[in-house]
């Protein structure tokens, strides 16, 4: 890049934020719960391979926060995954950019399946819930176009040109 | 790498200090618009089955309650003479350390949330410190014991319930009055801890609490036993139980606001 990528709008990185959160804060029944992903991963995600200015550690150590505050865990914890994760994102991100978005949800999958590992030793497990635990990153992996198409749309990001 | 260290401080800060309970609170002030907004479609979907019911069935509906209401009124005025006498009776006894303590007030909160995952029981409540909320408050519904208030933001409170494994409740059994601990499982489950094999335990017996600890005040029901087994190569039973109160179907709970220490 000769120059440097328009910054992008606080009203829109704080409004992907609230909604991710007011999603993931709906009052859904029962083990439904469960098979929503952190949306505020995604949107994170989102950031991460669209706006190539930052790094994005400082979000995720707030959403990681927020999170944990939303979910009831250890302070910290969910700051300590998303970091992690992005670390790994901010490995792929220029090459994920370029790909089809079915394969940046598959990554995603792959991303999202790393944050149930990794909060695996924090959680108490159970025969009734597991299946809904592991198919999670699945339902990341149906939510992340939708979630892609609101942001780009919002956010004005041209469609790709292939 | 920054990130990561500092998160994992926070981690470590949170579990083995108290410092962090401030960062919670004002994570929990920022959440509360969130959880306002996320508990909207539920109240608006509330507030349209209230508009769209008949004036008949409700006519039928307040009938019903009356009724109910009196009954009900009868029967607390049959347990303040008993309370009375009760009273009466242990001081005649001279146990006066154990006068059951009768200075309770209670709040009504409406459950803006119900979060039942592998993290963690709980539920948001829209009553917080402007409504002198506090943490360490029981929780309860019309049938039992529900939880704990473990963090209070300005306008809603978390309230950790029986089930989570981090709530321990000091019980007592109602047919025998051994003490026992119940600690949460997670989903929706309990187990009794402390209970020695050379007790006389029965599937359906009912745990109340026993008051011990001055947190929850004694006497109000907790769980049912489900199942009883013995340990092996140990002195107390694995039980398992199952809470009375209505964990998943409540909209309305009660906040225990006030209990006087007892002298």
């Amino acid at each position: 890049m000769s120059s440097r990528a328009p910054e992008p709008a606080l009203w829109s990185l704080l409004l992907s934020y609230a909604l991710a959160l007011v999603i993931n804060a709906l009052p859904l029944a029962g083990n439904l719960q469960l098979l929503l992903p952190p949306m505020g991963f995604l949107v994170l995600a989102w950031w991460a391979i669209n706006d190539l200015n930052h790094t994005h550690f400082v979000a995720a150590v707030i959403i990681g926060l927020l999170y944990d505050t939303l979910t009831g865990t250890l302070l910290g914890l969910h700051a300590m995954i998303f970091s992690v994760l992005l670390f790994l994102l901010l490995r792929l991100r220029l090459r994920l950019r370029v790909v089809r978005p079915l394969q940046q949800g598959f990554t995603l999958t792959l991303l999202l399946f790393g944050h149930q590992l990794l909060l695996l030793p924090f959680v108490s497990t159970d025969a009734a819930t597991n299946a809904y635990f592991w198919s999670m990153p699945l339902t990341g992996f149906v939510l992340w176009p939708f979630l892609r198409l609101l942001l780009n749309w919002l956010n004005h990001v041209p469609a790709p040109r292939s | 790498m920054a990130a990561f260290v500092f998160a994992v401080l926070m981690m470590v800060l949170d579990h083995y200090t108290q410092l962090a309970s401030h960062v919670r609170g004002v994570l929990l002030n920022v959440l509360q618009p969130v959880e306002m907004v996320a508990a909207l479609p539920r109240s608006l979907y509330n507030a349209y089955t209230d508009a769209a019911q008949n004036e008949e069935s409700l006519r039928r509906q307040v009938k019903a309650l009356t009724a109910r209401n009196l009954l009900l009124q009868a029967q607390l005025q049959r347990m303040r003479e008993l309370e009375d006498e009760n009273r009466q009776l242990r001081l005649l006894l001279d146990a006066g350390s154990q006068l059951p303590s009768d200075r309770i007030e209670l709040t009504i909160a409406t459950v803006l949330r119900i979060s039942l995952r592998p993290e963690a029981d709980f539920m948001v409540l829209n009553k917080g410190a402007l409504d002198h909320i506090a943490p360490m408050m029981p929780v309860m519904d019309a049938n039992g014991v529900l939880g704990l208030i473990t963090e209070v933001s300005e306008l809603t409170s978390q309230a950790r319930l029986l089930t989570d494994p981090e709530l321990s409740i000091p019980v007592r059994f109602e047919r025998t009055g051994m003490r026992a601990v119940t600690r949460g499982l997670g989903h929706g489950r309990l187990e009794v801890d402390f209970v020695r094999l050379d007790t006389d335990v029965k599937p359906g017996d009912l745990l109340v609490t026993s008051g011990i600890g001055g947190i929850f005040p004694p006497g109000y029901p907790v769980a049912r036993v489900q199942s009883v087994s013995a340990q092996k190569d140990g002195t107390f039973y694995r039980i398992t139980a199952v809470p009375v109160s209505r964990l998943y179907n409540n909209h309305e709970v009660l906040i225990v606001r006030h209990v006087q220490p007892r002298t």
